[in-house]
């Protein structure tokens, strides 16, 4: 686990939960992950998580939340590193959008 | 999508407190009192029989003539439904008197319900009188496969609408028991409402009047006629044929006064919400109490948990099964259809995206090409989300709905998105064949285990949705 890089992206994505404010899919998805962002935050992660475990998927894809992109690419980020940081898929997908 | 948690604790609550004592208790109490004002309101209700069967015979024998067709059946059934209203009322309203006047539990209360289930048989004659004027009112459709009057006149034509129209009738047909439609009159009204405008107005006029008990009465009849009109498109699927499988008013009436026994002893003033509420909870099993117990007795923080889905977990592919899936060609399609449907995506929300999606499934996807239509359920009352990519075909949906799970069970919902009643929404390819990624939807647990969904219904991933049309709402369906 890369603590740096997880607290660093839980902060991002603890800081684009803010800016949404009221909405309240929002709300239910800072309240579904506020303990992963304090352990996170608190270097308390020490092996990775499987990505299914992480609640608040369903939040965007049956939800609205997808609207709010820059939200959406912070809890992506967050669930990378959760997971145990970038795999060889994300990598090559990278390499092949390099335009992101 | 918006979520109803206060809807999904009413209907848990409802389940409990309203069907157990109001239905058990009352039907039982109500006993031979209610049978021989049913016989009563059953007589009543046989001039509508007997106005509608003389209205099939004279539209099957004028099928060309529709204007007067027309204008016949809504006389002949006027007339009827005139004098068999104010012959009821005036019962009803001399056996709430009696009741008065015994005073007790079989009181001015229980003759209130009495007289209130009369008034379902009535408002059913009313219904049937609505029928008889909608048929020639109909537009072309589902509607006419399930009047039973329509299926009088036009048998053949219609046995050719079924096989254009067939999903949709087998929906109709899956929707409940007769029982069930009549103790989930409002949820399944809507559905008869929107899907034959002929009743439309007697509805609406009888809920302007204040007398539900009538407009629940509609229902029943609505539903009556709906049900055997749905299961006799279903025997024209099997090759019955069409003509002898019609079912004449008679037996819609018949239907109606069987759907009046089974809810005698409801109190019929009850709110229709909460007749909803428990005819789904009835109908969901062990399983749903369960789940209707936690909801029922769930603190403040349970319920947070609840709206969050904070401890909702998909038992899908693991991370490693999710990497290797990706990395291989079926894999790769997924990613680059799923970056053609949002260029503007970048990498770490596609890999998210796709993460997202392979955790749902208790196996790695298959990619098939794919033509037909695809379904959604949603809590009713609420929309399809633009981006959700899970959908279903109508024949898996039946098939979990006939499965004995509950449809949260069958497709690993949480609790959240649990409802009494769905809205079953459809997509359609623009094109010709469209990719869709086919999987088994995996288990799931919420609060720690304490709701286990097996999942196991298979679900349709739909990546692009700008393939595909609008979701459009074509019916509703009990949980």
């Amino acid at each position: 686990m890369d603590k740096l890089a997880l607290k660093s992206a839980a902060e991002k994505f603890e800081r684009e939960l803010a800016k949404i404010g009221g909405d309240p899919e929002a709300v239910s998805l800072r309240a579904a992950t506020l303990p992963l962002i304090d352990a996170a935050k608190a270097g308390r992660i020490e092996a990775p998580l499987q990505w299914r475990e992480i609640p608040g998927a369903r939040l965007f894809s049956e939800g609205n939340l997808r609207r709010y992109g820059d939200l959406e690419g912070a809890y992506s980020a967050f669930r990378v590193e959760l997971t145990g940081g970038e795999s060889d898929t994300l990598r090559a997908l990278k390499a092949s959008m390099p335009s992101h | 999508m918006g979520f109803g948690i206060g809807s999904i604790t009413g209907a848990f609550k409802s389940a409990a407190d309203w069907v157990g004592d109001k239905v058990e208790d009352g039907a039982k109490a109500v006993g031979s009192a209610a049978e021989t004002v049913a016989d009563t309101a059953v007589d009543v209700v046989d001039h509508g029989a007997k106005a509608l069967g003389a209205a099939r015979d004279f539209v099957g024998d004028r099928l060309e003539d529709v204007d007067h067709a027309k204008a016949w059946v809504g006389g002949k059934i006027d007339g009827a439904v005139d004098t068999a209203e104010k012959a009821v009322d005036g019962f009803r309203e001399n056996l709430v008197e009696f009741g008065e006047e015994h005073g007790g539990f079989v009181g001015k209360t229980i003759a209130q319900g009495i007289s209130n289930n009369i008034g379902v048989l009535e408002g059913g004659t009313l219904a049937v009188y609505d029928m008889g004027k909608g048929v020639v009112q109909l537009a072309d459709g589902a509607g006419k496969l399930v009047n039973p009057l329509e299926w009088a006149a036009r048998g053949g034509e219609n046995l050719d609408r079924l096989e254009k129209t067939g999903k949709a009738a087998l929906a109709i047909g899956s929707l409940a028991s007769p029982i069930g439609w009549a103790i989930n009159g409002e949820g399944n009204a809507n559905t008869a409402k929107a899907l034959w405008n002929g009743v439309t107005e007697g509805y609406q006029e009888a809920a302007k009047d204040g007398d539900w008990s009538k407009f629940i009465g509609r229902g029943v009849v609505d539903i009556g006629s709906f049900f055997i009109g749905a299961g006799e498109a279903n025997a024209a699927i099997k090759g019955a044929r069409a003509a002898d499988a019609v079912a004449d008013g008679a037996r819609v009436l018949d239907a109606a006064a069987d759907v009046g026994k089974a809810t005698r002893g409801i109190d019929a003033a009850a709110d229709a919400g909460r007749i909803a509420d428990g005819a789904t909870a009835a109908r969901v099993g062990t399983r749903a109490d369960k789940v209707a117990e936690i909801v029922k007795n769930a603190d403040a923080a349970t319920l947070d948990k609840i709206k969050s889905t904070s401890t909702f977990v998909t038992n899908g592919l693991d991370n490693a099964g999710a990497e290797a899936f990706l990395k291989s060609s079926d894999g790769q399609q997924m990613l680059r259809a799923m970056s053609a449907a949002d260029p503007g995506a970048d990498a770490t929300k596609i890999y998210g995206r796709a993460m997202d999606l392979l955790s749902t499934g208790s196996k790695a996807p298959e990619v098939k090409p794919f033509n037909d239509a695809l379904v959604k359920i949603v809590p009713q009352g609420e929309g399809v989300s633009a981006y959700t990519p899970f959908f279903a075909t109508m024949d898996d949906l039946q098939a979990a709905a006939k499965s004995g799970q509950s449809l949260a069970d069958a497709f690993g919902l949480p609790i959240r998105s649990e409802a009494a009643v769905y809205d079953i929404y459809q997509i359609a390819p623009k094109g010709a064949d469209v990719d869709v990624f086919v999987q088994t939807i995996a288990p799931t647990s919420e609060l720690g285990g304490a709701v286990v969904r097996e999942g196991g219904a298979l679900q349709y991933l739909v990546l692009n949705r700008s393939e595909w049309t609008d979701a459009v709402k074509i019916g509703s369906i009990p949980n």
